[in-house]
């Protein structure tokens, strides 16, 4: 049985932030191998996202640490990384899709500008090679290759949201985090990111931590679920038991509490 | 082994034992409704071997479907063991990690549910060859596979690049089939496979289910259709002896 010995990934102990008394989060260990796809959820302040800032190197912790087995296949702590090691591995080995596309992108730089920009921080130089792996990447995100040369302002939000995901799976990052990726977008444009961003999981063996509020994505996306409240895990396990048979009281409330479509 | 003859999913001792019950039991606790504690099942212990078809019966409400899920990993066992022999060794899913559950599902154990659960706007043909694609076979073969599949379970050809949220529920059900029939897996688990059926696509899915016993899948059924069962079960097994005593008492007030 494969993937079942190999080491982590990402490795979180005792992860806390506090903003003076108030908790953000508090005590969260969390261990993710190569291509488990972890969903935290829960409702707006429950401490969602700044755990997942915390992790993505966005913010610093008050306390606990995180540890990251590089492309060498060490371990190191992330928090004794100098800042060019750190730069380059949120620029390469990691990817960040949040909500709103807007932050991510160069919003008037072409679509393929915004995706070579990441192929040139590789030290790629060739301009033939990157517009030639841009024009591939728009083509697995499903925009028309004439579109190359717009900027994403002309874009719809959901072309916005799969310009966004192709130029941060262009550099082929071990690691993704994904704040509300679907949030802002119609139902059936949230369906169709859905499903390539499962198939891209898929293809690419990616390792994904998924911040979302909405139960559904969680359980199309995830194998497994974190479920917080007030700064705190609740309740963790393979995504569908955890929201089939949810033991904790506020997990059984959270999944009692969806609008069944 | 002199007997060893390949199967999907690797070489198994002829007839040997695959999943192995022992002492399951589970309650469920309702905190929206006070902490009431409703036991559905209680000391659960049975074998299948691989090639044979364990058809589970008892009364509507006896845990038939909640066995199978606890079986799945899908519901979590408060105590006992489910073993699942996965290649050459055995897992216990009571104790396992989720990513060991996510493997054995992918390669091991399947689950055809009684309802379709897919993606919105997910054509039936890819919801079908997606799910070849998870338990390890190619693209290629996943589409190969799915059209012979989606052909012999009846559904229209034109149908095949439509999203199965409009279908009806018999071809819903036979898309859910296809679905959980196309990767290689050694244990299926089948909760009304036939149910919603008539009679031409009931007989194609009792061939399926023989064919798949034949190549030395081990299944596990729920199958109310009589005659159904008793063209694909070797035994059954009554769940009404799993019941725990105290069920009905703590449910009623």
């Amino acid at each position: 049985m494969a993937m079942t010995d190999d080491a982590p990934l990402l490795v979180a102990n005792g992860l806390t932030k506090r903003y003076g008394h108030r908790i953000g989060c508090e005590n969260v260990d969390l261990t993710l191998y190569a291509g488990e796809v972890l969903a935290i959820v829960g409702e707006s302040g429950s401490g969602k996202s700044t755990l997942l800032q915390m992790l993505s190197l966005q913010m610093m912790q008050t306390r606990g640490d995180i540890s990251y087995r590089m492309r060498d296949g060490q371990m190191r702590d992330l928090t004794l990384l100098n800042e060019a090691e750190r730069r380059l591995l949120m620029r390469t080995d990691w990817g960040y899709v949040s909500q709103d596309a807007t932050l991510g992108l160069r919003m008037s730089v072409s679509a393929g500008g915004n995706v070579g920009e990441r192929l040139m921080g590789l030290g790629w130089r060739h301009y033939g090679n990157i517009r030639n792996e841009a024009l591939d990447w728009l083509d697995r995100v499903e925009i028309d290759r004439n579109r190359i040369d717009d900027a994403p302002r002309a874009f719809s939000g959901g072309m916005r949201q799969r310009l966004l995901i192709a130029k941060n799976l262009v550099t082929k990052p071990r690691l993704v985090f994904m704040d509300e990726p679907t949030g802002g977008l119609d139902v059936s444009v949230q369906a169709r990111i859905i499903d390539f961003l499962r198939g891209l999981v898929a293809d690419l063996d990616l390792a994904v931590i998924i911040v979302t509020h909405d139960l559904a994505v969680a359980r199309l996306l995830s194998t497994r679920i974190m479920v917080m409240r007030d700064g705190h895990v609740i309740e963790t396990g393979l995504t569908d038991q955890v929201l089939d048979d949810p033991h904790a009281p506020y997990t059984q409330l959270l999944v009692s509490s969806v609008l069944q479509a | 082994m002199s007997e060893n003859r390949l199967r999907p999913g690797g070489p198994l001792e002829e007839s040997a034992t695959v999943l192995e019950l022992n002492n399951i039991s589970k309650t469920f606790v309702m905190h929206m409704r006070g902490a009431a504690r409703i036991p559905v099942m209680s000391g659960a212990s049975f074998d299948v071997r691989s090639g044979e078809c364990v058809a589970l019966v008892g009364p509507s409400g006896v845990g038939k479907s909640s066995l199978l899920r606890l079986i799945y990993g899908n519901y979590r066992c408060d105590s006992g063991s489910i073993r699942i022999r996965a290649e050459e060794r055995w897992v216990d899913i009571v104790q396992a990690e989720p990513r060991t559950i996510i493997a054995l599902r992918r390669q091991t154990i399947g689950y055809v549910s009684q309802f379709l659960r897919v993606i919105p706007r997910v054509s039936a043909i890819s919801v079908v060859a997606g799910a070849g694609q998870e338990t390890g076979v190619s693209v290629d073969d996943s589409v190969a596979r799915a059209r012979i599949l989606l052909s012999r379970l009846n559904i229209p050809e034109h149908l095949w690049d439509l999203p199965p949220a409009t279908f009806s529920g018999g071809e819903q059900q036979r898309v859910n089939i296809a679905r959980g029939l196309i990767g290689g897996h050694t244990i299926l688990l089948l909760d009304e496979p036939t149910a919603s059926l008539d009679h031409v696509n009931r007989d194609v899915v009792v061939d399926l289910i023989r064919e798949r016993k034949a190549a030395g899948t081990a299944i596990v059924g729920i199958f109310h259709d009589l005659e159904a069962r008793q063209r694909v079960a070797d035994r059954e097994i009554n769940i009404a002896a799993f019941a725990p005593q105290l069920a009905t008492e703590s449910v009623a007030q």
